[in-house]
C-alpha cells in the first residue's frame, strides 16, 4: 500500500525533470527562428532581396533542425524574388519532398507537444504553403522556359487540390479546400504547353478556377480576374460547342476574341506578389487557479502588416510605335486572407490543447510541491512550486511560425499585343490610386502566339 | 571485483555506442538490375524494363516483316524522337530514350540512325575532314547519309489517384511508329506500371 504514494512521488518529480529538460531544449529551438526573423523581417520589408537570401543562407543552422522546413521555404522565396530559378527549384523541391516525410508524425515529438509546447514539434506547414509550393516550382520552371517541367507541378497541384478536397466533407465552410488562382496559372501553362491534350487540361483548369472564384473565393471579396474570362473563352472555341456554349451561358453578354485571333497576338501575363503575409504573435491570458494562483496561456493570432502600395497598372510600349497597351492588375490570390482563416479554423482545437497542457503541468507542480515539503519539508515544498510555475511560465509559448515571406497577395494582369519589340513595365499606386513606384520588366521580342509570364515583387 | 566488472561492462556499451554514432553512410554495392524501390517513383528499372518489353513487341508485329519482304531482306532505319514527359513526376525521358535506343540495337532486326544533336556533331567533324588535313582514303563523305524509314515517338503519362499519405499512380507509357515517308502508323505500344505508395502516420 505504501509503495504506491512513494512511486507517484518519484513518478511526479521525474516528470518535472524531464519537463525542465525538454523546456530547456525547446526553447533553445524556439529562440533561433525568431532571432533570425528580427533581420530577415526587416530585410524583406525593405525590399533587399539580394541581402535577405545571403542572410538566410549564412544563418541556415540558426532556424533549427526542428524548421528546416522554414529554412527552405524562405531561402527558395528569395532566390525566387532574385531571379535564381534553379536555387528556388532546388529549395522548394526539398521543401516538398520534407513536407511529405513530415506527413510521419513522431509520437515521441508530439508527446513532447502536450508537455513543453507545440513548438517541440517540427514545423509541418499549412496545407495552402504546400500548394504555394508547388506554384512557385512551376513559375521557377516556367522563368527557366521549362514548359513541360512547369507542367509537371500543374499535374502535382491538380492531385494535391484534389487529396485536399477529400479531407472535408461536402457542405464544410471556410476550410481551404481548392485554390482557384493556382487553378488559372496552371491552365495558362497548360496553353503554353500548346497540343490538343494540354488545352483541355488548360479548359478543365480554367473551369475549375471559375468555379472556386465563384464560390470559394467570394468569402475573401476576390472576384475572377479579367484574364480568366478571356483564357476560358478562347480555349472552350477549341474545345467544341458544347463548352463554348457552357461559357456563353455564364458569360451572356461577354464578347470575347476568337482563338484563331489570338493567335496572331502575343501574351504577356505578370504576377504582381504584393505585400507580406500577416505573420503571427502571441495573445497571453493570465488564468486564476483555484488555489489563488495564476497560470499563463499563450495562443497564436494573426497580425496584419499594412501596406503602402494597393493596385497596380500594367503598360506594354513598343519600341517603334506610340500605341500604348495598358491594364490593370487584380488581386487573385489572398494569401493573407487564407492563412488568417486557416488559423481561425484550427483556434478551438489550439485553445483546447493548450488549456489541458497548462492543466497538466499546474496539476504536477501542485504534486511535486505537495510531495517534496511531505519529505523534506515546507521549504523544499516552496522552492520546488516556485521552480515548477517558472517552468509552466517559460515553457508556455505560442507556436509563431509560418512562411512569413510570403506575399500578402498576388495580382494578375494580362496585355495581348501584336508581335513586335515591348518596353514594358508596371506602374504601382495605393489604395486611393496615388502613384508610388515604377517597376520596370525589361524589354522583349514577342512573336505572334507567344505567351510569357513575368512577374516582380513589392513589399512596402 | 563487482564494481569493476560493471565498470568494464559501462565502458564497452559506451565505445559501441561511440562507434554507432560514427558510423558513416553504408555502402552496398547492387546489381544494376536489381529492382530497388525507394520513394515509389519512376526509376531506373521502370525505364528499363519497359523500354525492353516494348521495343520486343514492336519487333514482333508485321511492319517489320512487310518492310523487309519489299526490301529484299535489308532492315528498317529507325530513329528515336521526343518521349514527352505527361506525367506527375520530374522523369529525365533522355534515360528512356537511351533504353530504348539500346534495345533496339541490341536486336539486331533495324538500323538505326544517330539523333538530332548526334548528327549535329558528326557534321561537324566531317565538315572539319574536309578542310584537307584528313587524308583522302579515310575522309568521310558529307552526303552518305543513311535517312530513316521510320520514327518512334511517344510519352509517359500518371494517373494519379491520391489522398493525404497514400496514392496509387499508374504510369502509362505509350509509343508509336511512324513512317517518314507517308506519315501511317505502323505501330502502337502502351505499356502500363502501377504503383500503390503509402506513408504511415505515426512512428516512434
Amino acid at each position: 500500500m505504501q509503495t504506491y504514494p512513494c512511486w507517484n512521488r518519484r513518478l511526479t518529480f521525474v516528470v518535472l525533470l524531464v519537463v525542465a529538460g525538454l523546456v530547456l531544449t525547446s526553447l533553445s529551438g524556439c529562440a533561433g527562428p525568431r532571432k533570425v526573423y528580427t533581420t530577415v523581417d526587416e530585410l524583406n520589408a525593405q525590399g533587399d532581396f539580394f541581402q535577405a537570401h545571403s542572410y538566410v543562407e549564412e544563418h541556415a543552422k540558426d532556424y533549427g533542425k526542428r524548421n528546416r522546413l522554414l529554412y527552405l521555404l524562405d531561402r527558395g522565396m528569395f532566390a525566387f524574388s532574385i531571379g535564381e530559378f534553379r536555387e528556388a527549384i532546388a529549395s522548394f523541391t526539398e521543401a516538398e519532398q520534407l513536407i511529405s516525410e513530415l506527413y510521419t508524425i513522431s509520437l515521441s515529438q508530439e508527446a513532447t507537444t502536450f508537455v513543453v509546447n507545440d513548438n517541440a514539434a517540427p514545423y509541418r506547414g499549412e496545407d495552402f504553403e504546400s500548394v504555394m509550393v508547388n506554384l512557385f516550382l512551376a513559375l521557377s520552371y516556367a522563368n527557366l522556359s521549362e514548359i513541360d517541367e512547369a507542367l509537371v507541378e500543374a499535374r502535382k497541384v491538380d492531385s494535391k487540390l484534389t487529396a485536399i478536397n477529400l479531407q472535408y466533407a461536402e457542405n464544410e465552410q471556410n476550410a481551404y479546400r481548392e485554390d482557384p488562382f493556382v487553378r488559372l496559372l496552371m491552365g495558362i501553362l497548360y496553353e503554353m504547353g500548346q497540343t490538343s491534350s494540354d488545352l483541355n487540361d488548360a479548359y478543365i483548369s480554367y473551369m475549375k478556377a471559375l468555379q472556386g472564384y465563384d464560390s470559394e473565393y467570394q468569402r475573401f471579396g476576390v472576384s475572377f480576374p479579367e484574364p480568366l474570362v478571356e483564357n476560358l473563352f478562347s480555349v472552350a472555341s477549341f474545345m467544341g460547342r458544347a463548352e463554348l456554349r457552357k461559357v456563353q451561358q455564364r458569360f451572356p453578354s461577354y464578347r470575347f476574341t476568337s482563338r484563331a485571333e489570338w493567335k496572331k497576338m502575343a501574351e504577356v501575363y505578370v504576377l504582381h506578389l504584393n505585400g507580406r503575409t500577416p505573420i503571427k504573435q502571441e495573445d497571453v491570458i493570465v488564468v486564476p487557479t483555484p488555489d489563488g494562483q495564476v497560470v499563463k496561456l499563450a495562443f497564436p493570432r494573426y497580425e496584419e502588416i499594412p501596406g503602402l502600395i494597393g493596385g497596380a497598372r500594367l503598360h506594354a510600349l513598343p519600341v517603334s510605335g506610340n500605341k500604348q497597351f495598358v491594364a490593370d492588375f487584380r488581386v487573385g490570390e489572398p494569401i493573407g486572407g487564407i492563412a488568417m482563416e486557416n488559423l481561425e479554423n484550427r483556434r478551438l482545437r489550439i485553445y483546447a490543447k493548450t488549456v489541458a497542457r497548462v492543466t497538466a503541468k499546474y496539476l504536477a507542480v501542485k504534486e511535486a510541491q505537495r510531495s517534496a515539503g511531505d519529505k523534506y519539508g515546507g521549504l523544499a515544498g516552496l522552492l520546488t512550486k516556485v521552480t515548477g510555475d517558472l517552468l509552466i511560465f517559460i515553457s508556455e509559448q505560442a507556436d509563431l511560425r509560418s512562411w512569413r515571406t510570403l506575399p500578402k497577395e498576388v495580382l494578375i494582369s494580362k496585355v495581348a499585343v501584336p508581335p513586335g519589340s515591348y518596353q514594358i513595365w508596371a506602374e504601382c499606386v495605393d489604395t486611393s490610386g496615388r502613384f508610388i513606384e515604377k517597376v520596370e520588366l525589361g524589354s522583349r521580342e514577342l512573336k505572334a502566339g507567344d505567351k510569357i509570364l513575368l512577374q516582380f515583387r513589392t513589399t512596402q | 571485483m563487482n564494481g569493476s566488472w560493471l565498470h568494464k561492462k559501462l565502458v564497452v556499451l559506451v565505445l559501441v555506442l561511440l562507434v554507432a554514432a560514427c558510423a558513416g553512410p553504408s555502402v552496398k554495392r547492387t546489381e544494376v538490375d536489381e529492382t530497388i524501390d525507394l520513394s515509389g517513383k519512376w526509376n531506373d528499372t521502370d525505364s528499363r524494363l519497359v523500354a525492353e518489353e516494348m521495343i520486343l513487341d514492336c519487333l514482333e508485329r508485321p511492319w517489320l516483316q512487310r518492310f523487309e519482304a519489299s526490301n529484299r531482306g535489308k532492315p528498317p532505319a529507325v530513329i528515336v524522337g521526343t518521349v514527352k514527359n505527361r506525367s506527375h513526376e520530374h522523369i529525365n525521358t533522355q534515360v528512356f530514350i537511351k533504353d530504348l535506343e539500346r534495345a533496339l540495337i541490341n536486336s539486331g532486326r533495324v538500323a538505326f540512325v544517330a539523333s538530332k544533336d548526334e548528327r549535329v556533331e558528326i557534321r561537324e567533324e566531317k565538315a572539319d575532314q574536309q578542310y584537307g588535313f584528313t587524308s583522302r582514303e579515310t575522309q568521310k563523305s558529307i552526303s552518305a547519309e543513311v535517312g530513316a524509314d521510320y520514327m518512334l515517338q511517344g510519352s509517359i503519362n500518371t494517373i494519379k489517384d491520391e489522398i493525404k499519405g497514400k496514392y496509387v499512380i499508374l504510369y502509362q507509357v505509350n509509343l508509336e511508329l511512324i513512317e517518314l515517308e507517308t506519315h501511317l502508323k505502323k505501330w502502337i505500344g502502351q505499356k502500363e506500371i502501377k504503383k500503390y505508395v503509402k506513408r504511415s502516420r505515426f512512428t516512434f
